[in-house]
């Protein structure tokens, strides 16, 4: 097929189409005129165009389901697939996501305990702590905060220190040592 | 711009938003033709319906990713044509195109016309892909030749000679099956 043919097949496509230009649609008009080829190629070309109109329209628009339906069954199926995605997780998500729950459960746990068994101190209050430079005063004896039925050996030293005032040191085996309590007359 | 391109560019910008109304409105102006760009790809009828539903649902999940809105157009062609290549892989037809003529069903039609219908589907189901889709959007009469172009992303020259060439292969083999009958008698 020639060039010219080609022109002519493309001018009778736009007339058919209904894109043909006005300068289009008077060269078409002159070929017509002049070429009996060309009358002969344009009621060819509009017989095609209007079964392969028709045939078209009856597969794709005639046919098959409700345009309406099918976007409703779209848009359920979007919205499960949109709910399913934020449910189903998998692989290294998964894994980190375990890992940050198993971190938060372990950190809330050590949280509750640390603060939970907070011990109360055992050593001597301030109340007991003797203070030299208040000589005068009367200090309470240091009660022992353990039960009477545990016995525990301690030792006692006297001790004097500079001033002359005289020191009862209590010595626990563990190797602590405490203050004990001050009496001026001891 | 015309005031139909006007109003669908309003259309994309609320649908963005996820206005289903505007959606729904969207889907149903561009049905036809977007029917036929699935039609094409599929070679045929099978399937087209359930294409179209995942053609739906891409599009109802991914429209708020549209930037140029004045695109729309080739973005859902895009969109459908990967829809349907997709499942044209996943569930490869053994047939494609049959040799056979197709019969046409209509009974308000002539048989003669019947026919010539049947051997016109059945050469355009036989066209290459890129040909056919031209073929069938040019036929669906609802997009102009620029339309036709950016729905395919193609320069419109481009398109009108593949329009061409398709009208050519179609016409040349409904007339060989029409020389071919003729033998048979």
């Amino acid at each position: 097929m020639s060039a010219t043919d080609d022109r002519l097949e493309v001018l009778i496509g736009k007339l058919l189409d209904g894109e043909i230009s006005p300068g289009e649609q008077r060269l078409l008009d002159r070929e017509l005129e002049q070429d009996s080829r060309a009358r002969t190629l344009l009621e060819q070309m509009r017989v095609l165009h209007e079964c392969a109109g028709w045939v078209i329209a009856q597969e794709t628009r005639s046919s098959g389901a409700d345009p309406q339906n099918v976007f409703e069954r779209a848009w359920r199926q979007s919205k499960g697939n949109a709910w399913r995605r934020v449910v189903h997780i998998g692989g290294m998500p998964r894994f980190a996501a375990g890992l940050a729950a198993g971190l938060l459960l372990g950190l809330v746990l050590h949280l509750a305990f640390a603060g939970g068994s907070k011990s109360p101190v055992n050593g001597p209050s301030e109340k007991t702590v003797a203070n030299a430079g208040d000589r005068n005063r009367v200090w309470p004896v240091l009660e022992r905060p353990d039960s009477p039925q545990i016995t525990r050996e301690v030792e006692w030293y006297g001790f004097t220190d500079q001033a002359g005032n005289e020191w009862l040191v209590e010595g626990l085996r563990e190797g602590m040592a405490k203050p004990a309590s001050y009496r001026g007359g001891l | 711009m015309g005031d139909a391109e006007q109003n669908e560019l309003t259309l994309v910008c609320a649908a963005r938003q996820g206005d289903k109304g505007a959606l729904q409105a969207l889907l149903n102006r561009n049905w036809g033709w977007l029917k036929g760009l699935v039609y094409s790809v599929l070679a045929g009828k099978q399937d087209v319906d359930d294409v179209m539903q995942e053609v739906c649902v891409r599009v109802i999940t991914k429209i708020h990713t549209v930037r140029e809105p004045e695109r729309f157009r080739a973005w859902l062609a895009i969109l459908a044509r990967r829809a349907a290549i997709q499942h044209y892989r996943r569930s490869r037809p053994e047939v494609v195109a049959s040799k056979e003529p197709i019969h046409v069903d209509d009974p308000s039609a002539d048989l003669e016309r019947r026919e010539w219908c049947g051997r016109v589907l059945t050469a355009v189901r036989g066209l290459p892909p890129k040909y056919r889709e031209v073929f069938i959007l040019a036929h669906s009469g609802e997009l102009t030749y620029t339309q036709m172009a950016e729905a395919l992303d193609i320069p419109i020259t481009t398109m009108q000679i593949r329009l061409v060439r398709a009208r050519q292969m179609v016409r040349n083999r409904v007339a060989g099956m029409s020389e071919q009958k003729v033998h048979e008698r």
